[in-house]
C-alpha cells in the first residue's frame, strides 16, 4: 500500500460508538491523511476511526518539524478535517482527535480504549446530535467611530465644541476627543460581546469563549470569538439569532461572522465542568 | 446535509499553495468552506487530547497558530495587486 515501505503509524482520527462505526464508513469510506483508506477498531463499545500515516512524517520529532510548514500541514489539516466531517455527518455523535494523534501498534490504541472507555463514552453522549459553531466579533474601526459620533450624544457635543473654538484650545480639546472615543469603543465591544454572546447562548447547548490571538493591526478588530455546541435541528434558529443581532450591530460597525458546522473538536475535548456557560 | 464532502477552498491535492486559499478568504466563506486559519484554529490541541505513552502531542501549537495568523494576514495584505483583471 505504502509505495516508499517505510514503518508506519496508525493515525487517529475520531471515536464513534461502535454500533455507528459501520455508518461512518459505508459506501464510499473516506480517504484520509495521504489518500489512505480509513477503517475502524471497535473495543469497548467504542470504535477509532483509523488509518495509516508514515513514521517518517508522525514521529514526535518530525511532526513538530512540520507543523509550521504550510504546504505541509494544509493538505494533511484537509484530510483530517475531510474524515472527521464525514464521519460527524453520518453519524449521532463523533469525537475528533487533535491533529496528530498517532499510535504505534493497535494494540495500544485498544488498550487505551478499554482504559478510558467509561469517560468516552460520556463525552461521545454530551455531543450527541451536535454540531460546532464558530462566531467570531470583530470590529470595523471606521465604521464604528462614524457610527458613535453620530449617535453618542457625548462625542456629538464634543465635536461642536471643537468646531467651534480657537485654534489654541483645539489641540487639547482633540486629545480629549479622541480619548472620548477611544472610551466609547470600548463600551461598545462589551455591548456587543454581550448582546451577541447572548443571542448565541439561547439557542447553543454550549458556550465556550475563545481566548483571542493578537492579530496584526488591519482594518478589521477581533473582539471576541467563542464556540458554540448547537443542535442540528436547532441550527436554523441559531443562525435566525445571530443574523438579527448582527444586523443590529452591522449599523453600528460590527460584523458578526460563523464558521462551521464543525465536530465538536472544542466541546469533544472540554469537560462540563471546564465550560462557561 | 449530503455526503458531499466539506469544500476546503485551494486545500485539494494539488493545490495547496497559499495564494489559492486566499480568494475563499476573501470572498467570505461559505458554511463549510473553511481556510487554513480555521482549519488550524479548531484541529491543532482541540478534540480530545490523549495523553499516554502510545500518542505522540503536538508542542508549541499556539507558536504555530500565531505563525500562520501572521503569515495569512501578510499575505492577504498583498493580495489588491494580485486581484485577477476582470474580464472584458
Amino acid at each position: 500500500m505504502n509505495g516508499a515501505g517505510g514503518a508506519e503509524l496508525l493515525y487517529l482520527y475520531a471515536l464513534v460508538r461502535a454500533d455507528e462505526a459501520m455508518r461512518a464508513l459505508e459506501g464510499d469510506a473516506p480517504n484520509g491523511i495521504g489518500e489512505q483508506r480509513v477503517h475502524a477498531i471497535a473495543e469497548c463499545d467504542l470504535a477509532a476511526i483509523v488509518g495509516p500515516v508514515p513514521a517518517a512524517e508522525f514521529e514526535e520529532a518530525p511532526l513538530n518539524a512540520s507543523l509550521s510548514n504550510i504546504d505541509w500541514l494544509a493538505p494533511r489539516a484537509a484530510a483530517h478535517q475531510h474524515v472527521n466531517a464525514l464521519v460527524s455527518e453520518r453519524t449521532s455523535a463523533s469525537l475528533p482527535l487533535s491533529f496528530g494523534t498517532v499510535f504505534r501498534s493497535e494494540d495500544s490504541l485498544r488498550g487505551l480504549l478499554r482504559a478510558r472507555a467509561t469517560e468516552l463514552i460520556e463525552r461521545l453522549d454530551a455531543v450527541r446530535g451536535c454540531s460546532e459553531w464558530v462566531v467570531t466579533v470583530s470590529r470595523d474601526s471606521e465604521r464604528a467611530e462614524a457610527a458613535l459620533a453620530e449617535h453618542d450624544p457625548e462625542l456629538a457635543r464634543a465635536r461642536t465644541e471643537l468646531e467651534a473654538s480657537s485654534p489654541g484650545r483645539r489641540y487639547l480639546l482633540e486629545r480629549q476627543m479622541s480619548e472620548l472615543r477611544r472610551r466609547a469603543l470600548r463600551v461598545a465591544d462589551a455591548e456587543a460581546t454581550r448582546e451577541i454572546g447572548e443571542a448565541a447562548s439561547r439557542t447553543a447547548r454550549r458556550m465556550y469563549a475563545e481566548p483571542l490571538v493578537a492579530a496584526a493591526e488591519s482594518g478589521a478588530q477581533l473582539i471576541a470569538r467563542s464556540s458554540a455546541l448547537v443542535d442540528r435541528a436547532a441550527e436554523s434558529q441559531f443562525w435566525d439569532a445571530l443574523e438579527d443581532v448582527g444586523a443590529r450591530w452591522r449599523a453600528r460597525g460590527y460584523d458578526v461572522e460563523r464558521s462551521g458546522p464543525w465536530p465538536p473538536y472544542r466541546f469533544g475535548g472540554t469537560t462540563a465542568r471546564g465550560v462557561v456557560a | 446535509m449530503t455526503g458531499e464532502p466539506h469544500l476546503i477552498p485551494g486545500l485539494g491535492p494539488e493545490q495547496h499553495g497559499l495564494g489559492s486559499l486566499l480568494p475563499g478568504m476573501a470572498e467570505g466563506l461559505h458554511d463549510n468552506e473553511f481556510s487554513l486559519l480555521e482549519l488550524a484554529d479548531r484541529l491543532l490541541n482541540r478534540g480530545v487530547v490523549i495523553a499516554g505513552e502510545a500518542t505522540i502531542s503536538v508542542a508549541g501549537v499556539d507558536l504555530v497558530y500565531l505563525g500562520l495568523n501572521v503569515v495569512l494576514t501578510a499575505v492577504e495584505n498583498l493580495r489588491p495587486e494580485n486581484v485577477p483583471p476582470r474580464t472584458g
